[in-house]
């Protein structure tokens, strides 16, 4: 990482304030600062890096649509899908963009609800990663379905057969959960993101810039009844999108949980879902603000405090998935249950795709351990090596739990081994190409950070005031 | 609509702005607003704005999105189409729990959202702003004018540590 050796504004000192608590922005910064730089790259030119960034993700975009025309030619066969192992890599997809999607709710409504101020400079951004993820994620299972051009059976409506979906299948409640998750989040993000918008259109200088943004801004003045409502109404929102997160990962949970296949049929599937979820999701939003805040410039909003929060929540739930990890082999072996020893110790353990579970068990459970220490925590390029490990990990738990305990069926006549195919392959990476690509416009087109929060937690709107705001380091040195 | 004529007096610390608000609520005066471009901590209390509708709107709305949800199942599996699944009950409530969940969660965010929109007299276009400055960094308290007790006012504001004063008479 470039950035590596740059000079950080909060190296060790972390700013109080008179009442000796902590300060997430520069005392520095004033009203006007902070709107300056959080829209500096919506209003500058468009560096080399971002049109890069860009590029790449539509080359990967490009394989998505290769690989969706191809499987609407060739049907289902051109995957590696067999009998017993019906679910392969979509289905580890789904899981995996579904959980990269948690975090944004975590930060956005359950830290909301907890009145943690370091979440106001990240919630923007994980939040519309939830958003894209939650985009990715709903591809797979329309894409798994085989037959893409029917999906629209999966929602009720009257039709001429009198032909009704059925409520009592753990995979309609996806349907549910799924599609409410996505249209509260976007609606949640959306009001966060008006006042922002009007922000941009008062400072439009071309028309057009200021009809879209005024247009998406909904006319907004900032009067204090207005603020009055909208801020209930945001807090409104965040009491229902924090059970509603929990429920998503649990329903998802519910799709193995629900059925009877040894390694599935398990209660601690939802609650280690959701910490899995959370898990990843908050290692991905690590990898993409810590090159996010050195590329705009965002070192101001995003210290490296947020950056060592973001790294105890990750060894918190790293530490809970490694339970689960152990309470299901711990449960195989205290329930004397023999398919589900088996599945555990033999398939999981040695069998042939102990690969999966052993890089799963090294990326998820050894690689955060680091974490432990604050020096490690606050290290830039270490912290990012961690998180990708963490995003490949979680990949291989979904993989891990959808193909191991399919691939041992009960007969033994029936076992089989899951090769997926390059199509699969070309899917998966297409999904990253849609998720990047549409965070890379996202950076050009919405402020990263929210700028109306941010001054909510400004240690002094007016700008610089040492007298009233100390630093940790300065109130050390007049003790002495 | 004709609306009436307002004094915008402008702080430079939304903490003096508070004090005034405070005091001039104190003093009588009605109908009290202002303008920041971030909610300042408190200041409801402080212009005496009344409680929002908008939570209670969206909690009748997840109650009846619950009802909605459930009934909408068990009328689907009673009535719409009865499949029975090895002699399992029809309304096997414990299924619908998820969905009736999910549908409640839908209804109460659709509702806040409108209702936001709605309290706040948001629209798409056709609005007319008093200062662009609102949503950078300047805040501004309202008075409501009146033609016998504008001087009042005026002096009010200024005592008060407000640097600029001005009259709007449409916005």
């Amino acid at each position: 990482m470039a950035h590596h050796g740059h000079v950080e504004k909060f190296p060790e000192d972390v700013y109080v304030d008179d009442q000796g608590r902590e300060q997430f922005v520069s005392p520095d910064l004033s009203m006007t600062d902070v709107t300056d730089k959080i829209v500096a790259p919506l209003e500058g030119k468009i560096g080399i890096g971002w049109w890069a960034g860009l590029l790449i993700s539509l080359g990967m975009l490009s394989m998505l649509a290769f690989s969706l025309v191809t499987q609407l030619i060739n049907g289902y066969g051109q995957t590696g899908i067999n009998n017993p192992v019906g679910w392969g890599v979509y289905i580890t997809d789904f899981v995996f963009w579904v959980g990269i999607g948690h975090a944004g709710t975590l930060i956005s409504a359950i830290l909301f609800i907890f009145r943690q101020k370091w979440r106001n400079s990240i919630n923007r951004s994980a939040e519309a990663m939830t958003i894209y993820a939650v985009m990715c994620a709903g591809l797979f299972p329309l894409i798994h379905t085989g037959r893409i051009w029917v999906d629209f059976w999966l929602v009720p409506y009257p039709n001429a057969r009198e032909l009704w979906v059925n409520f009592r299948s753990p995979l309609l409640w996806d349907v549910f959960a799924v599609s409410t998750y996505f249209t509260v989040s976007t609606l949640f993000w959306y009001q966060g993101l008006i006042p922002d918008l009007a922000t941009l259109r008062d400072r439009a200088k071309t028309k057009i810039r200021r009809f879209i943004y005024g247009y998406l801004s909904l006319g907004w003045r900032g009067s204090a009844r207005d603020w009055h409502h909208y801020e209930a109404g945001y807090a409104q929102f965040a009491w229902i999108a924090a059970p509603l997160v929990l429920s998503v990962h649990s329903i998802v949970s519910f799709d193995f949980a629900v059925s009877l296949i040894p390694g599935w049929h398990t209660t601690i599937f939802p609650p280690y879902f959701v910490a899995g979820a959370i898990f990843s999701g908050f290692a991905m939003v690590q990898t993409l603000l810590i090159i996010t805040r050195w590329a705009l410039k965002l070192e101001d909003f995003i210290t490296l405090n947020h950056i060592e929060l973001m790294n105890k929540v990750i060894l918190l739930t790293s530490s809970m998935v490694g339970y689960a990890y152990i309470m299901e082999f711990f449960m195989a072996w205290f329930s004397q249950e023999q398919y589900e020893s088996f599945v555990f110790f033999q398939t999981r353990f040695q069998g042939p795709y102990a690969w999966a579970f052993w890089t799963m068990v090294f990326c998820n459970i050894v690689s955060p351990l680091p974490l432990w220490f604050k020096s490690i925590r606050r290290n830039l390029l270490i912290s990012w090596i961690i998180s990708i490990f963490i995003n490949i990990g979680m990949w291989f738990e979904r993989f891990n739990i959808t193909v191991t305990s399919l691939h041992r069926d009960f007969l033994p006549s029936a076992w089989d081994y899951y090769v997926p195919t390059l199509y699969e392959w070309l899917t998966t990476i297409g999904s990253f190409g849609l998720f990047f690509t549409l965070f890379f416009i996202f950076l050009r087109v919405f402020p990263v950070v929210s700028i109306a929060e941010m001054k909510a937690i400004l240690p002094s709107p007016l700008g610089n005031r040492p007298k009233k705001y100390k630093t940790a380091k300065t109130e050390a040195e007049e003790a002495q | 609509m004709a609306k009436q004529p307002i004094l915008l007096g402008y702080f430079e610390d939304p903490h003096d702005l508070m004090v005034a608000g405070d005091k001039a609520r104190r003093m009588g005066y009605d109908n009290l607003d202002a303008y920041m471009p971030y909610p300042i901590h408190g200041i409801d209390e402080t212009l005496g704005l009344k409680k929002s509708w908008v939570p209670a709107m969206a909690k009748t709305m997840l109650v009846i999105g619950a009802i909605v949800g459930f009934a909408f199942q068990t009328w689907v599996h009673t009535t719409g189409w009865q499949i029975d699944i090895g002699g399992r009950p029809l309304i096997a409530w414990p299924a619908f729990i998820p969905i009736t969940f999910e549908s409640a969660v839908f209804f109460a965010g659709w509702t806040t959202i409108i209702s936001v929109v709605i309290a706040t007299r948001m629209k798409p276009a056709g609005h007319k702003f008093i200062d662009r400055g609102f949503t950078d960094d300047k805040l501004a308290l309202v008075i409501p004018y009146e033609e016998e007790r504008s001087e009042q006012i005026i002096n009010f504001l200024k005592e008060n540590g407000s640097y600029e004063i001005i009259k709007v008479d449409d916005y």
